[in-house]
């Protein structure tokens, strides 16, 4: 039914192409061109418009205008030039997008300055800012989200409260709905509150007007069956009133219907004839496979009580997804506008887990709503927003679906007194998450009930313009967090000087600092471990008093315009990060009884005889992540056939007081030294004297100056897109990822310089319809980009635009 | 070949002079904005002075104008500054695209006088700007804000009014 729909847009589209685009026959271009400054000027507006419409804006200024002289609204909170920013900041249009090739808002965040964007599964990708990616590191693959990063659309958080980080197939917007990306690089608490410690993206979505194409949208199908379609429909009423309404989809596959299973010492398959295939190391299995491996000691690898059809219901599915969303603008004479939006969401992906299985794979299910309100009322602007619906962050892993509640409200006023601009608001946010309606009688979830997190702000931006030309800018920000019960401040000083006016120089010191999540502080999850080798049951545990992760950052940035149609940026920066975290063990206990001395001769059924119990807590790390770096950039409009861009990021991040110890090796060394006990003690606990031992000891050596590796040293993108004829285009991007070594609390691996080259032909069939064929990874290079992921080779699509 | 690929990245890179054209354009459109504009109520210098902030070939384009072209028998002046704290009384103020970042402080420094704020580049009127240039489908147009313009205490004219893309 979903190809179905796709090839009637496709077809509709085609139709509505063969349309002609009428043109003014009044004047000719020739009679303009013979025309006199002097004459020109006693022409009337009307007729002077006709004359200026026949001698067309040149590609070249259009382009210019396009990629050169962008507009960027999310480093001062209004529209300023992108060259004039305080921040290292990128705007993204959505031609720019479209000329790419790029299938997801993901990929496209390739064509960004700083972000490092690798691919897990076919179409799901991990996004960093530069770097401080899993830390603490040696720990849970939920580690390695991306919690640096604020996400936003049109201002509003979309967020992951519950573990932290962007669940990027929940947003419910697609290419149809998008105006521009704005990337804000570095500290931005100080503007946007608390997970924007690395950075911002801000989705803005395309306002309709009255030149708004009714219908436009794209359709593209390929290779591992994958389809990608977004239609938008807009519609200017007159009096200030606009509706629109889109919707996309994504179809994609992974070329395998195996997962990776982590290494254990003697992981075997028993085979039917009683044999068994030994494995040294961790690698990918079928799915029925992965549920009859078992360890040296005969103990099942993946948890017994599994159902493997629920925690993988379709394999081979890489992500399905599709949004619908709709848009009202009013916008009546006089001094106020409302903007209101809503929207829906479903999606199912399988790639990296978010829970703590044997395997790095896991799948997750969204369903999600939303509504939207703006409202501008002369400076002062308002926005309130509420999301809200049901996630399954594991599925088949009992405890990790939830209902999920999030409401934002916020007031700014914009004040201009002369060269002063003066920018207050308040805001109030509001996560709650609820476990028990998905919980049979007698399961423990994860968080067992309600939970909400509430966080109170109030904020000051001053921006000021002395002597004419330099900019000053201090932004300061307090939150009030529910849990922790603390109050944390975020502050952003930056300052720009322009040489002349080909030339720019700032300078930013920035602090942010993490929210809270519910894991965090909230988690009560005990995992029974029956069948599995001891500890019998980890409890985890929230901790409603820690410190929350913080950041400082000074950066130097150098911006100059050559020439009208080249703009290079050159950015430095330092930051030093700590407060990190994680759930790790606190103590573990054995239960001693006379009976488990029948198993004296086996320590293994000795020990699982005690039924340990480790208990997990969330606490804080003495780890302290220190990084510099360095951005370059350029975009350069050689002629109206010939765009390039480039850019390249450099880093560098040392680990001070880390911990090299993981979670199971902190707690197999509490147990072992618990279970040396019991020999010593063993008239006591023969005679019940004692029942129970108890240790919280843990490795206190830590390490210093240790390189992060997880972090490429090295990444960046080189475009070039090119248009021999007008209704040819031709696009191709590479980006490139220097080797980078990854570690988690099972495995380490290193993963390979990768350079991904794209390209995409477009040939415009006439002014409503453009047919495209796209190659993403066009030598495909079988390799993985992450870590215990997918190879995910080259996908070849061919695909239609059109708008009308 | 290496002169052949030389050639051709330089056959690239030449930039078209479409630019000067273009700036010809918008000093013609500024010019035919003046007349489709009542500052009756202005008491300031009995010229008409158009004053620009960034932009040096449309300057010397509306000079070139302002030798052979009166405002009302009024005589043409061109004024060029760099920074919003040295406009002087002026008709109307053009900010060019690579100077828009001065937008809100411009229009507080002229909140309370009579001129009309041209700026080039789309949605600064929602800064203050009457005026606003912008391109689209490969040709020039202009977006006006009437609440802009009367917050000056000028008239606009119903004419100027019907051609631009009227934003609230």
């Amino acid at each position: 039914m979903k190809k179905f729909i796709f090839l009637f847009i496709l077809t509709f589209a085609c139709v509505a192409g063969f349309s002609q685009d009428p043109q003014n026959k009044e004047m000719t271009r020739e009679q303009v061109l013979t025309m006199s400054v002097d004459e020109l000027s006693q022409l009337p507006l009307e007729d002077l418009m006709a004359a200026m419409d026949l001698m067309g804006v040149s590609s070249m200024e259009e382009l210019t205008n396009l990629l050169i002289n962008k507009g960027v609204s999310s480093a001062s909170k209004r529209v300023e030039n992108a060259f004039d920013s305080p921040l290292a900041s990128t705007t993204l249009t959505k031609e720019e997008i479209e000329m790419s090739g790029a299938t997801t808002i993901e990929e496209a965040l390739r064509l960004v300055p700083g972000v490092i964007v690798r691919e897990k599964t076919n179409g799901n990708f991990d996004v960093h800012i530069r770097g401080l990616d899993n830390l603490p590191q040696k720990n849970m693959l939920i580690y390695s989200e991306n919690t640096n990063t604020l996400l936003m659309i049109d201002g509003r958080p979309v967020f992951n409260y519950v573990h932290g980080g962007i669940v990027w197939e929940t947003l419910p917007v697609g290419f149809a709905d998008i105006d521009r990306i704005e990337v804000v690089r570095g500290p931005a608490s100080a503007l946007y509150g608390p997970n924007a410690v690395n950075g911002v993206i801000n989705i803005l979505t395309e306002k309709t007007n009255a030149s708004s194409s009714l219908v436009s949208g794209s359709g593209q199908m390929g290779t591992q069956n994958t389809y990608t379609g977004d239609i938008a429909i807009r519609k200017d009423w007159g009096n200030g009133i606009t509706t629109s309404v889109t919707s996309n989809y994504q179809h994609r596959e992974r070329d395998t219907k195996e997962i990776y299973v982590f290494g254990k010492e003697g992981m075997s398959l028993p085979d039917n004839s009683g044999g068994r295939t030994v494995f040294d190391g961790g690698r990918f299995f079928q799915i029925d496979q992965y549920s009859r491996l078992v360890d040296a000691n005969g103990l099942s690898i993946s948890d017994p009580f599994d159902d493997i059809d629920e925690l993988f219901d379709d394999p081979g599915l890489a992500r399905e997804n599709y949004g619908i969303n709709g848009y009202v603008g009013y916008n009546p004479e006089g001094i106020a506008s409302f903007d209101l939006s809503g929207g829906y969401q479903n999606s199912y992906v399988n790639s990296s887990t978010l829970g703590d299985p044997p395997t790095s794979f896991g799948g997750r299910k969204s369903n999600t709503w939303y509504g939207n309100l703006q409202a501008a009322i002369g400076r002062l602007k308002l926005q309130t927003n509420y999301t809200g619906g049901t996630q399954n962050f594991a599925t088949g892993d009992q405890g990790f679906k939830i209902d999920m509640g999030q409401f934002n409200a916020s007031a700014e006023f914009d004040w201009q007194i002369k060269s002063l601009n003066l920018h207050p608001g308040v805001s109030f946010q509001n996560a709650s998450y609820d476990d028990s309606p998905y919980l049979k009688d007698g399961e423990s979830g994860y968080l067992n009930g309600k939970k909400e997190l509430n966080t109170l702000s109030a904020s000051l931006r001053a921006d000021y313009l002395a002597f004419g030309k330099l900019r000053l800018v201090a932004a300061l920000r307090a939150e009030k967090y529910n849990y922790p019960d603390k109050l944390y401040g975020s502050w952003q000083f930056a300052g720009t000087l322009p040489i002349g006016e080909r030339q720019r120089i700032r300078a930013v010191y920035s602090r942010a600092n993490r929210s809270s999540f519910i894991v965090n502080s909230h988690s009560n999850y005990t995992w029974d471990r029956e069948g599995r080798m001891p500890p019998r049951f980890i409890h985890f545990a929230g901790n409603e008093d820690y410190d929350l992760m913080t950041i400082d950052m000074i950066e130097l940035g150098y911006r100059i315009r050559p020439a009208s149609n080249i703009v290079l940026e050159a950015e430095v920066f330092g930051s030093d990060s700590r407060n990190y975290g994680a759930l790790m063990p606190a103590s573990t206990t054995l239960n001693l009884s006379p009976e488990i001395f029948q198993y004296a001769d086996n320590p293994i059924m000795m020990l699982m005889a005690t039924q340990p119990r480790t208990s997990i807590v969330y606490q804080n790390m003495e780890l302290d992540a220190r990084q510099i770096g360095a951005s370059i950039s350029m975009d350069w409009v050689l002629s109206s056939r010939l765009i390039a861009k480039m850019h390249a990021t450099w880093q560098k991040t040392t680990l001070q007081d880390f911990s090299s110890y993981t979670r199971d090796e902190i707690i197999e060394m509490q147990m072992m030294s618990l279970a040396q006990q019991i020999e010593p003690n063993a008239m006591e606990i023969m005679t019940g004297q004692l029942t129970e031992l108890s240790t919280s000891a843990k490795p206190e050596d830590l390490q210093d100056d240790l390189e992060h590796e997880s972090t490429p040293s090295l990444w960046g993108m080189v475009s070039l897109t090119y248009k021999p004829i007008e209704k040819v285009e031709i696009s191709s991007y590479g980006y490139y990822l220097s080797e980078q070594t990854f570690a988690n609390q099972y495995a380490s691996q290193t993963i390979d310089p990768k350079f991904i080259l794209n390209a995409k032909a477009t040939y415009k069939l006439n002014n409503f319809a453009k047919v495209f064929i796209n190659a993403r990874n066009i030598l495909n290079d079988n390799s993985n980009e992450f870590a215990f992921m997918d190879n995910v080779g080259g996908i070849y699509l061919v695909g239609l635009r059109f708008n009308y | 070949m290496k002169k052949i690929v030389f050639l051709l990245l330089l056959s690239l890179m030449v930039t078209s002079p479409a630019s000067s054209q273009m700036s010809q354009f918008k000093a013609l459109f500024l010019f035919n904005f003046a007349k489709n504009v009542d500052w009756s109520d202005y008491g300031g210098t009995s010229d008409f002075v158009i004053t620009v902030i960034g932009n040096d070939e449309l300057a010397k384009e509306l000079k070139g104008l302002a030798k052979i072209r009166k405002i009302n028998n009024s005589n043409l002046v061109i004024k060029e500054v760099r920074n919003a704290e040295e406009v002087g009384d002026s008709h109307i103020i053009y900010l060019s695209a690579t100077q828009s970042s001065l937008m809100p402080i411009i229009a507080s420094y002229q909140k309370d006088n009579p001129v009309l704020i041209v700026a080039d580049k789309q949605g600064l009127c929602a800064q203050g700007a009457a005026i606003s240039f912008f391109t689209a489908n490969g040709k020039l147009k202009f977006e006006i804000c009437p609440r802009n313009v009367e917050s000056h205490g000028i008239k606009i004219s119903q004419r100027l009014l019907a051609l631009g893309s009227v934003v609230q």
